[in-house]
């Protein structure tokens, strides 16, 4: 009789033991892999959220103080001046996804079919004249400070990208007063805002230009702003719009751009020694210019991510710990309690050799029947868990889809959990090469003894 | 005809004190050997000895006149000899045919038959037999080995005196009618009465009676 064949009869006469040891390995697999799915989950989700959430640095003008003959200081605000030949430096310093460069302006409006003008809500000694809105003029709208922060949302229609020309998000009050949705059109003209005699004023002095702009997206104001302003100055009056539309109304240079400019960098770790390397280009006058970096929400959720990563780390250690040592210790108990057999064997003259086969196919078929149930099992365990322990990472993403739809950011946590057939097998590996070295060590203390003394016990 | 030997065969556990002093002794095909001594005096171990169980401290065993070292203990025990115990030394998750199937490739039902088991009782669960069942299952496992040699410790110390009977006329039908070469190791006169050839070991020395 073979040893396939006397493994087969042990497994199928002594079904409580091979039971037993089925649920053994079976549980110790699952929360291996549950355990080792949710690690995956949660590195890949944190490697997963830095790159989408990644971690801006502004470049913005600084204040400067003078002193004058006399002594006395004058605060003097600088103005940040950046070309996009300057811009193409910074991006070669590292890993930059987006870069978002603003310019300031103003603008009046007009309504392209009706031919009236557009009414602004009316701030402080509203007039006709004054009757404009602030311009930001942007590459990426979502990437806007207001949006980033949630001070502004969107509510209706997308975000301007770097791909609009002609685009323009206005806040819901204006569209309402207005009669104005998504998709329509309008005409802006050029316009800045002074003050004369205790009045706003328009004191665009210039050729007025006119540009015709459509209407992707209108924004609402979560957090309003108390502040008694000119009509320009409201939060609803402002007026967001791709970048050439300031050039266009002669309000800015083309290339050149006088707001500050956000970077925006793939992996928030990376942050710190891209920004070192800006600051060693000598083309930007550092007296009057100066770097704030933000990490976004990143800072906010890493800590946990970490802890949660570390936990998981930890049980994962307990419980490989743990499970080898009952594994091994049950395996021993099992095989030293077949001294025996072991000895009825050899004194029927069947090789050491065949009795360790036997004794390891009979662990190895019970183990592979326990790793396919196992697999099963710890796919639902680490996704119910995965989605307790996970569902709370759920970042305003900046990522390519987030840039057009800040609505649809969510993370969908079930798509991290599976663990890769490669890791599996690993896990599926290790615990084999423990049950192997299990039976290995336990018979071998049991079969280096000469069967006589086998036998002996025995008697 | 000599099928083992033993050729001034010494055996010591602790290297000092012999067990077994120079046995040289001849077993021959188609006999029934008995040998009887006091407890301890080192029975078993001349049976382990002869049945490549251990190795002698000094001198040989041979099996038709060759060292059963040459081809390996394993071998010899597979192919040249075989047990049977007091114990029985059945494996339990077999049935009493699995068990004869153990070492033969020979069909278990007709050994077992001739031994007086029924097809249903060759087919139960090993240890639901009666001891004597047992010793049967034992013994129709070292014929279907088709050994030359049956080596018996004790074979019926956990039987019943008919029973016991009934075995001793088994093994002496091994002997004298399949031409095997048995050796029994026995504290019962009973049995030792039985055999054709008698010996006391004695100081580590062994005696034909």
């Amino acid at each position: 009789m073979d040893c396939k064949k006397r493994a087969g009869l042990y497994l199928l006469r002594k079904k409580g033991k091979a039971i037993s040891i089925f649920l053994l390995i079976m549980i110790v697999s699952t929360f291996l892999i549950s355990c080792f799915s949710l690690l995956t989950a949660s590195e890949k989700l944190a490697s997963d959220i830095r790159g989408a959430l990644g971690a801006a640095f502004y470049l913005r003008a600084s204040t400067g103080v003078v002193s004058d003959e006399n002594g006395e200081m004058t605060v003097t605000e600088n103005h940040i001046r950046i070309t996009d030949n300057e811009i193409k430096r910074i991006q070669n310093c590292g890993n930059i996804a987006y870069y978002n460069p603003i310019n300031y302006g103003y603008a009046k409006g007009g309504q392209l079919t009706k031919g009236n003008p557009i009414a602004f809500i009316h701030g402080e000694k509203h007039a006709e004249d004054n009757n404009m809105g602030a311009v930001t003029a942007l590459r990426y709208s979502a990437l806007e400070t207001d949006f980033v922060d949630e001070v502004l949302a969107l509510a209706a229609g997308r975000h301007i990208t770097e791909a609009d020309t002609n685009a323009v998000l206005i806040s819901s009050e204006v569209a309402a007063v207005n009669g104005l949705s998504v998709g329509d059109k309008i005409i802006l003209s050029s316009s800045e805002l002074g003050e004369a005699d205790g009045e706003y004023i328009d004191v665009w002095s210039g050729e007025r230009k006119e540009t015709v702009v459509t209407i992707v997206g209108i924004y609402d104001i979560l957090e309003a702003d108390a502040n008694v302003t000119a009509t320009a100055g409201r939060q609803e009056n402002r007026i967001y719009a791709s970048i050439v539309v300031l050039t266009q109304l002669a309000a800015s240079e083309p290339s050149v751009y006088t707001g500050e400019v956000g970077f925006y960098v793939t992996d928030p770790k990376t942050l710190d020694e891209i920004v070192s390397k800006v600051q060693q280009i000598e083309e930007i006058d550092w007296k009057t210019h100066f770097i704030r970096t933000n990490d976004f929400q990143y800072s906010k959720i890493s800590d946990s991510l970490t802890s949660l990563g570390d936990l998981i780390k930890i049980l994962l250690a307990c419980v490989s710990i743990v499970s080898a040592a009952i594994l091994t210790l049950i395996l021993t108990l099992r095989i030293r309690g077949r001294i025996p057999e072991a000895g009825i064997l050899l004194g029927a003259g069947i090789p050491k050799g065949e009795i360790i086969k036997q004794f390891l196919l009979e662990v190895l078929s019970v183990a592979a029947t326990a790793f396919l149930f196992s697999y099963a099992a710890s796919f639902g365990i680490s996704h119910n868990l995965g989605n307790h322990l996970l569902a709370d990472f759920q970042p305003n993403l900046i990522n390519a889809a987030a840039l057009q739809n800040k609505m649809s950011d969510a993370v969908s946590v079930d798509s991290y959990l599976t663990l890769g057939i490669g890791k599996t097998l690993l896990i599926y590996g290790c615990q084999l090469i423990v049950v192997v070295l299990s039976v290995l060590l336990s018979t071998a203390s049991i079969l280096k003894l000469k069967p006589r003394e086998i036998l002996t016990k025995m008697s | 005809m000599s099928i083992i030997k033993t050729c001034n065969v010494k055996y010591s556990y602790d290297g000092n004190r012999n067990v077994l002093k120079n046995i040289a002794t001849d077993f021959e095909v188609g006999k029934i050997y008995a040998i009887l001594g006091p407890s301890g005096c080192g029975k078993t171990t001349l049976l382990s000895l002869l049945g490549g169980l251990d190795s002698p401290s000094y001198g040989q065993v041979l099996f038709q006149g060759e060292d059963i070292e040459k081809k390996g203990l394993a071998y010899h025990r597979k192919n040249n000899v075989a047990f049977i115990f007091q114990s029985y030394n059945l494996i339990d998750y077999m049935t009493p045919a699995e068990n004869v199937a153990l070492t033969s490739k020979l069909p278990p039902l007709p050994i077992l038959e001739r031994l007086g088991l029924t097809k249903e009782e060759a087919k139960r669960n090993v240890l639901k037999l009666s001891g004597g069942q047992q010793q049967r299952v034992a013994i129709a496992r070292a014929l279907a080995s088709d050994a030359s040699v049956i080596l018996a410790d004790e074979p019926t110390g956990n039987l019943d005196e008919d029973t016991a009977v009934e075995i001793t006329n088994i093994l002496k039908e091994c002997a004298h009618q399949m031409n095997k070469c048995v050796i029994i190791v026995t504290h019962s006169n009973e049995l030792a009465k039985q055999a054709d050839v008698t010996f006391c070991l004695k100081k580590g020395e062994l005696q034909q009676l």
